[in-house]
């Protein structure tokens, strides 16, 4: 600890925000443990709206997700020393996002209180009167968009854990199938088949309301 | 190329990763399949949905919070490397000083309460937190400022220990009265 410290002493001048912003992120990393301290926030600014929509879409919970996202940023700190730089910073980062919305979901799994509040949140988001509210103020498209909306993130929500997660790097966040096998640890072959799965469930879903 | 073909490479397909030649028979069936042309119509409909559906913003305070934990780790690391500090001292500080911050707020009812004396024994010093850390359950509570003891003087910025008989005073360099607490209406002890 003492020893990452003092790798975080300022060596050089600091640089400015505008610098920063040109680096890669490797390069962020490396300014980081070199002293610049500006260069972890720069970090931060690029990735922390992007890894809140990753776990938010994959666990349904806005508040607990940026809990998650602070976890997350809290632990690259803290192990930012261990960063293999030959790696993608941005794998790495997902990596431990991705971990953590799985032990979320696990822990939730677990806890009856929790799944009887997804159940009634469900119920409660099925029985809103949107569509009053909707059909006065705005025109049908309108009224249409938001309603498709509203069930295409439902259809994502009931896909099984594991092929969401792997759905929602592809299609959200537009990883690499190999970018994917990173992150959430299996092989190749699995990360395809359970993407085809996962779009083959979503289909399905969502046909009805497409046609 | 039959259905069940199709659908098991569909993936492969739509996302490139077959040779052209290969590409060009799922291209084919799809021009002859209805069933599976309305298939691939409906994935990309809905994944084109899916993609543009509103992205959270993070909340005014996200910044704040995470600058605030990221500053406990890195105070944490100078107190903890440096000789004499101890975590264990400077938690049981901040716990102490949670409660005084919060007991001007601790409720309405009056309710007299002797607490025995407690004698207190500073533990040796231990060694910093191992590399993981579990979440935070007091990631949205009052932010303590840290303190520590020099000896048996508390110290930290701006912090002077609060007197539980005074019916105002100062913390961080803010005025504070205390309202509603019922103390004994003289000190036993001057
Ligand atoms: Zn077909």
């Amino acid at each position: 600890m003492a020893k990452t410290l003092a790798a975080r002493q300022p060596k050089e001048e600091p640089r400015s925000r505008l610098e920063l912003k040109e680096l890669g992120d490797a390069e962020l990393v490396a300014e980081y443990l070199a002293g610049q301290r500006f260069a972890f926030q720069e970090l931060v600014g690029r990735y922390h709206d992007r890894l809140l929509n990753f776990i938010y879409r994959t666990i349904g919970d806005r508040d607990r997700s940026e809990d998650l996202v602070q976890e997350t940023f809290v632990r690259v700190y803290r192990h930012l020393h261990r960063f293999d730089p030959t790696k993608k910073f941005s794998t790495w980062i997902y990596t431990i996002a991705s971990n953590l919305a799985k032990n979320e979901l696990r822990n939730r799994s677990r806890n009856p209180m929790v799944l009887f509040q997804a159940i009634k949140k469900n119920w409660d988001a099925d029985h809103r009167p949107l569509q009053w509210e909707d059909r006065s103020y705005a025109p049908d498209d309108l009224f249409r968009k938001r309603h498709l909306r509203a069930q295409v993130e439902k259809a994502v929500e009931e896909l099984p854990e594991h092929h969401r997660v792997v759905f929602v790097l592809r299609e959200m966040e537009g990883k690499t199938y190999e970018e994917i096998s990173e992150i959430t640890g299996v092989t190749l072959g699995t990360v395809k088949s359970r993407l085809n799965r996962a779009r083959n469930k979503f289909a399905q879903i969502i046909a009805p309301m497409l046609e | 190329m039959d259905c069940e073909e199709f659908l098991n490479g569909y993936s492969d397909y739509a996302d490139g990763l077959r040779t052209p030649e290969q590409l060009r028979r799922f291209e084919r069936h799809l021009q002859r399949c209805p069933a599976c042309a309305r298939y691939d119509r409906v994935v990309r409909q809905g994944i084109d949905l899916f993609r543009n559906l509103p992205r959270p913003d993070a909340s005014p305070d996200f910044l704040p919070r995470l600058r605030h934990r990221l500053y406990h780790i890195d105070d944490r690391t100078v107190l903890g490397s440096r000789p004499g500090g101890s975590a264990a001292l400077i938690a049981i500080a901040a716990v102490g000083l949670l409660a005084i911050v919060w007991l001007p707020f601790a409720g309405r009812i009056p309710v007299e309460v002797e607490l025995a004396p407690v004698a207190v024994t500073a533990p040796p010093p231990v060694a910093p937190p191992a590399a993981e850390e579990v979440p935070s359950l007091f990631s949205r509570g009052p932010f303590v400022t840290p303190v520590f003891y020099e000896g048996t003087t508390l110290r930290g910025p701006q912090v002077t220990p609060w007197d539980p008989w005074s019916r105002s005073g100062e913390l961080f360099g803010a005025s504070v009265v205390q309202t509603g607490l019922a103390v004994p209406e003289s000190d036993p002890s001057r």
